[in-house]
């Protein structure tokens, strides 16, 4: 038996220390800390800093969620990633109540466990929410459909063994994710180079941004090919789903009856895209509907944001992150324009201050970025 | 409970130190053996233990009954009653919705409504497996092979034992039950030959296996997406993934069994060198062939036993049953039917001369031989196309691919890359098929010995695939 265990454990020895070098390193590039710590000093750091790993899954349900019960929004911004780019500072003066919740309600499923969680006192109630409905939520069969808000922090894949063979076997394999950052705020490697999610909870797109400042180009990115391939959100046939669809009034209708103010936004697509699916007589079919819903919205007393294409806006496409993401200067107009335009604001709507947004939008000088980016304004200052 | 896992490495060295640590009680380490399998197989659902605890407890009764019994009318109708509930349990939680779907137009035309007579259950992992272990006990009683035991717990032991508990090697329990009678003492050649053949059975499962399926399952998802070549392939590949994952399966289980003192059955037998479509059958999955060989072929066989029809039928419905024991889909079935029908020639040539010339010459000659393997292997490989099919529709889409895909000459990277892997571990499975087992090296030095054991951990650890797999057969 001794002699067994010893020659078993020389086995082991060369494994334990390429495992501890491997942990070693994924700690240096802070992959491995936790959501609960990250939670924590993000919204205590007084510095911007981006929550965005590199090698373990962000798990934005799960992130966001613990990040709503800590900061315990007054204004809340819900539904995919095409909210992403609403910001604190829109909904001044109530920016440091605001949260934005982006892809952590994923299906009309998830906003049934939001809603009732609300109501029945398990989260506190904001008095505000911006609702993204995109196509999604009323089309059938999108593979949306099957995920789950999860909500637990030990959820967190750092606690899966597996993960973390497999961050440890990224570390081991892959050269680039050795190196030391160059900006040493955020957590993780990719945001630590400024990708990620801000302390508010919208999304910095750092790629995008920088992408466009090369040659001003806009970047429509894989959706028309997904489109063409059937894929992610655009399965065959495209069918207009009412069970879905009276799903999510039923949810904005018990949240309005519990004295929170609603907004819904219907996001843009880009003309590019916009003009290339609308080719089709089974999209066409399906905009109908979805369009009419928006007016069932709108006629059922919800203040509704409506579908646009840029041109529509007099913008262009540089205004989209890509095909489906509208840029924080675009979303920024729409929020503006419609709230100059709405003559019966709500009770916490006709509190926000409008015209500094004006003169925010009136100074940038970049179509997808309000300012500055922060390894931009290191620069300036070495 | 899952092999390839971190809780499985856990827990078995907890319970290796824990019951080595008790190496004079054969009691107490009956016992552990039985909580340990119990917390193995309850880890996936701890419901999984009430319906393995009835199915387990009606044999032990059952066997003790028949054994008591004198009067063969009496043992018939206990025999009967274990029959029916053990296959029963298996009936209802694996077969019943494909009953059900078969059956739907017949249903209707009674005029009930077949829609609401679906149940929604979770099949137990291993049930087809435990459920025949259990079954060949007290088919060996009612035969008068086997004296039942007495003692529960060794029973329970028996049946549960968790190293071979979800899939197999389907012990018989003249060859494991009296191994859990006797005392064990703690053997280092033995658990050596176990620690090589865990950390061959790892490797095989994470390193190459895993991987494999990733293309396998992009293949069969959207075969339209790829060239006649790689759908020709993905038959191919997907043959070579099961091999390398059931078999790791049974490395692993065999080598953590050696661990604790015991010797199981031998599962494989390099199945994919063999030279004929009955060949492979003699080799692969060898606990269930021959399972099905001595209590389904044999007994219908002797019934007339001289006529080559009567042989030829008897094989096809053996192939079709061994399909159905996979799973309840009309791919099993066809796959069956398939390698049934592949047993003709050889069935054939017992009266025909010049057949059994041409068999034999395949069989002796270094280049027919080779033909010979390369034929079966291809074979094989495009007629397990419909054991990992979803449905006949996906499995005709991808015969129809092979034909008529836009390109044929078309590999893409993945499969390049892989190749050399897989090729690489044929040339060592090929070198060593006449070993006891693949990683038997104990006549190597022991430098070169070591470095390969830690060569084949880091590996693991290096290019291992860790995401969410379970092995193949556990949803049989």
């Amino acid at each position: 038996m001794k002699k067994f265990l010893a020659k078993s454990t020389l086995v082991f020895i060369p494994i334990l220390v390429v495992l501890t070098i491997s942990l070693v390193l994924l700690i240096r590039v802070n992959e491995h800390l936790p959501l609960s710590i990250i939670i924590k000093q993000q919204q205590q750091s007084k510095t911007e800093s981006y929550y965005n790993r590199e090698l373990f899954e962000n798990v934005l349900d799960i992130y966001k969620y613990n990040t709503m019960v800590h900061r315990k929004p007054e204004i809340l911004a819900i539904g995919q990633s095409i909210v992403l780019c609403y910001r604190d500072f829109f909904f001044a003066p109530f920016q440091d109540q605001f949260y934005n919740t982006g892809l952590m309600i994923r299906n009309p499923k998830d906003l049934e466990v939001l809603t009732d969680e609300l109501v029945n006192g398990k989260l506190r109630k904001p008095r505000y929410i911006l609702f993204g409905l995109d196509h999604s939520f009323v089309l059938s069969n999108t593979p949306l459909d099957k995920k789950s808000i999860r909500t637990s922090l030990w959820q967190d894949p750092i606690y899966n063994s597996r993960k973390q063979l497999r961050a440890l076997q990224s570390v081991l394999t892959k050269s680039d994710v050795r190196k030391v950052p160059e900006i040493n705020v955020g957590f993780g490697k990719r945001g630590m180079n400024g990708n990620g999610y801000r302390k508010d909870g919208s999304c910095h797109n750092r790629w995008e941004i920088d992408m466009y400042s090369k040659d001003s180009t806009h970047i429509e990115g894989i959706l028309i090919d997904d489109f063409k391939n059937h894929r992610n959100g655009y399965p065959m046939p495209m069918t207009f789903d009412t069970t879905k669809s009276k799903k999510v009034i039923v949810c904005l209708n018990t949240l309005r009856k519990n004295g929170i103010e609603i907004l819904i936004y219907i996001p843009p697509l880009s003309d590019q895209y916009f003009n290339h699916i609308s080719k089709f007589d089974y999209v066409q079919i399906f905009w109908k509907q979805f369009m009419a819903y928006q007016n069932e919205l709108s006629a059922l007393g919800f203040k509704v944001i409506p579908f646009a294409t840029p041109s529509q806006m007099g913008l262009t496409d540089d205004y989209m992150l890509n095909s489906d993401h509208p840029g924080e200067i675009l979303v920024a107009k729409q929020f503006l324009k419609f709230y100059q335009e709405d003559s019966i604001k709500g009770p916490i709507s006709r509190k926000f201050n409008l015209a500094k947004l004006d003169a925010l939008i009136n100074q940038s000088n970049h179509p997808l970025s309000f300012e500055l980016e922060p390894y931009q304004i290191q620069n300036q200052k070495k | 409970m899952t092999f390839t896992t971190f809780t499985f490495v856990i827990f078995f060295l907890i319970f290796f130190s824990l019951y080595w640590s008790f190496k004079k009680s054969m009691k107490i380490q009956n016992l552990l053996i039985l909580l340990g399998s119990l917390i193995f197989y309850g880890w996936w659902d701890y419901r999984f233990l009430i319906l393995l605890f009835i199915s387990s407890t009606i044999d032990y009764s059952v066997g003790l009954a028949i054994y008591r019994s004198t009067q063969k009318s009496v043992r018939s109708w206990l025999m009967a009653v274990c029959l029916v509930s053990n296959l029963g349990l298996l009936f209802y939680f694996k077969y019943y919705n494909f009953f059900i779907e078969s059956f739907s137009g017949l249903i209707q035309s009674l005029g009930l409504n077949s829609d609401g007579m679906y149940i929604e259950v979770i099949l137990p992992a291993g049930i087809s497996f435990y459920t025949f272990q259990t079954l060949s006990y007290t088919l060996d009683i009612y035969k008068n092979k086997l004296k039942p035991t007495d003692n529960f717990i060794d029973f329970m032991g028996f049946i549960c034992f968790f190293p071979q508990l979800v899939a197999g090697p389907i012990e018989r329990a003249s060859a494991l039950l009296p191994q859990m009678q006797k005392p064990r003492q703690f053997n280092y050649t033995l658990a050596a030959t176990g620690g090589r053949m865990v950390v061959y059975g790892f490797f095989k499962k994470l390193v190459i296996a895993d991987p494999l399926s990733l293309r396998v399952d992009a293949i069969f998802l959207n075969p339209q997406q790829y060239s006649g070549l790689e759908t020709f392939l993905g038959g191919m590949l997907f043959l070579i993934q099961l091999y390398l994952d059931f078999s790791a399966y049974s490395d692993i289980a065999k080598g953590t069994a050696r661990m604790l003192g015991f010797e199981l059955m031998k599962n494989f037998d390099t199945p994919l060198f063999a030279t004929s479509v009955p060949e492979f059958w003699r080799r692969w999955h060898i606990s269930l062939t021959t399972w099905f060989r001595d209590y389904l072929f044999l007994p219908l066989v002797k019934l007339r036993f001289d006529n080559t029809l009567w042989r030829i039928s008897s094989t096809i419905l053996l192939f079709v049953v061994i399909g159905i024991w996979h799973g309840a889909n009309m791919t099993f079935i066809y796959f069956g039917f398939l390698m049934g029908l592949c047993f003709i020639p050889t069935l054939l040539a017992k009266n025909t001369p010049w057949l059994k010339e041409v068999i034999k010459y395949f069989n002796t000659n270094k280049v027919g031989k080779f033909i010979a393997m390369a034929f079966t292997f291809t074979l094989i490989s495009e007629i397990s196309v419909l054991f990992r099919a979803e449905n006949m529709a996906n499995a005709l889409s991808i015969y129809k691919n092979i034909v008529y895909a836009k390109q044929f000459f078309q590999l893409d990277e993945y499969i390049h890359r892989l190749f050399p892997l897989v090729i690489l571990f044929f040339v060592f499975e090929y070198v060593m098929r006449k070993k006891e087992y693949c990683l038997d090296i104990q006549s190597w030095p022991s430098w070169l010995r070591y470095t390969t054991y830690v060569a084949l951990s880091l590996s693991i650890l290096i290019y291992g695939y860790f995401d969410e797999a379970p092995f193949y057969y556990f949803q049989f």
